[in-house]
């Protein structure tokens, strides 16, 4: 259909006509624009805003282990010895409880303060043995059991352990030849090593990574398993905390016995 | 990348204008406007506003008028962007838009203004004078000078292509009354154009200054 000339006319020349708009019109275009984006941009934030929350809140949370951890592992060390070392006895429940004939051994040993016998490294050796399997407190137990142990106890050791434990045996050796002042071999001393922690400053770097992670993997499956644990660690965070009354009198039978050898 | 140049010469110092398209096929710039990307947002206002604007001038006589409608449709525009589904031209799209807030705002001005009858041209008159000496400036005089409801209907029907029926519906009258109103408006402006072509002839010769004729 034709289209009229008059609605041709003006389609030609008007259809693709252009008018500029004043400079203005872009700014109010713009201004509305702004406006509009601030009510969607609420909405649109939280995507990354979620990840950047994520991200602080577990940078919060590793340096605040970090940062918790240390004070503990520096107190064993230093002067708080004592107190983790009465702490860490009641802390080990596990290997208490599976092994409770080896448990009594120790406190036999400290009682005799023969040390240095060959039955009592037979009866360590027992120990390791029913300790296998278990978790890395008790490991860390059975290899401060090894610490206490002579050169010539440890030649038995050799002997005796199967090759299983070989890998252990080669950590045992790695200790003995930096010299202890705890190494006396004197039976009561035994318990101090029981805390790994005491004799951790000693050893080289990587065991001592190993068994803060370790350790600190230990925590979380404490944590599952056993609420009851809370209180070890509250105490481990804080040696002065709240758990040390209940165990004052271990403390003061510790420090009675201490006094014992000429230190 | 393509780039556009554009320069300019001025006291013998050339300007050049550097403009990056970045987004150089329709597409693309339709989805970083559903994306609700500024620059695709400047960019296509940099593209269509001063068409738009003419739009929106041929229904609206106030050039201010004119501008807050091409504002307002450009609003429309991003926010409908959504459901352009690339079927037809981009373009073609965007003048709707323009056309129906163009039509709203008219709506709103109804009251104002008051309708004109005009002597209806029966015979199909002849354009060629007008086609030959009236640019596009001076038809956009011409039509502002028709009644809004003619000029509504005109701009639709002639310039924009809708149907009657299209142009019933969106107006909510009869396609009778589209119908007349058309037949009308080119009357109107038929009259308009022979006006000036005579007074143009009689007064200044052929090739004079029409803008002095047509006011």
């Amino acid at each position: 259909m034709k289209k009229h000339p008059i609605d041709d006319l003006f389609a030609r020349k008007l259809g693709k006509n252009k008018i500029e708009p004043s400079t203005q019109a872009w700014e109010k275009l713009q201004s509305r624009l702004q406006t509009d984006d601030e009510s969607t941009r609420l909405v649109m934030l939280p995507t990354w805003r979620i990840w950047a929350v994520a991200a602080g809140v577990s940078a919060v949370l590793v340096a605040g282990w970090l940062v918790l951890d240390r004070p503990a592992a520096d107190a064993t060390r230093g002067q708080m010895a004592s107190n983790t070392r009465v702490k860490k006895e009641n802390v080990s429940p596990l290997a208490a409880q599976k092994n409770e004939n080896d448990v009594a051994q120790v406190p036999a040993l400290a009682v005799s303060k023969n040390a240095e016998t060959p039955k009592i490294t037979n009866e360590i050796q027992t120990t390791i043995a029913k300790n296998e399997g278990l978790s890395s407190d008790s490991q860390g137990v059975r290899e401060n059991l090894k610490r206490e142990t002579t050169p010539n106890e440890l030649a038995q050791h050799v002997a005796g352990v199967p090759m299983t434990d070989a890998k252990k045996v080669g950590e045992v050796t790695i200790v003995l030849q930096i010299e202890e002042p705890v190494a006396t071999a004197k039976a009561d001393e035994m318990q101090i090593a029981e805390t790994p922690e005491a004799t951790l400053s000693a050893e080289p770097i990587i065991i001592k990574k190993r068994t803060k992670l370790s350790r600190f993997l230990a925590k979380i499956r404490d944590l599952k398993s056993d609420e009851a644990n809370e209180d070890a660690l509250l105490a481990r965070a804080n040696p002065k905390a709240n758990n040390l009354e209940s165990k004052i009198d271990d403390l003061k039978q510790f420090n009675f016995n201490r006094k014992l050898p000429n230190n | 990348m393509q780039w556009t140049f554009a320069s300019c010469s001025q006291n013998s110092q050339h300007f050049m204008i550097k403009i990056l398209p970045l987004f150089n096929s329709e597409e693309n710039l339709v989805k970083a406007l559903q994306r609700a990307e500024p620059k695709a947002q400047r960019q296509l206002y940099e593209k269509y506003a001063a068409r738009m604007l003419a739009v929106c001038r041929r229904y609206l006589s106030d050039d201010m008028e004119a501008e807050d409608v091409m504002i307002e449709g450009f609003m429309k525009v991003f926010e409908k962007v959504e459901q352009f589904k690339n079927q037809g031209s981009f373009e073609g799209w965007i003048r709707r838009l323009m056309v129906n807030e163009a039509l709203m705002a008219l709506r709103k001005n109804k009251g104002k203004e008051t309708d004109y009858d005009t002597a209806e041209m029966e015979q199909m008159p002849d354009c060629t004078w007008a086609d030959q000496h009236l640019e596009a400036s001076d038809l956009m005089k011409i039509i502002e000078t028709l009644p809004a409801g003619y000029r509504t209907i005109f701009n639709l029907y002639a310039i924009e292509g809708y149907s009657h029926a299209e142009i019933a519906q969106t107006l909510g009258i009869s396609e009778s009354t589209s119908k007349s109103q058309l037949h009308r408006a080119r009357g109107w402006l038929q009259e308009k154009i022979t006006l000036i072509e005579n007074n143009t002839h009689r007064r200044f010769g052929s090739d004079t200054n029409i803008n002095f004729a047509i006011s």
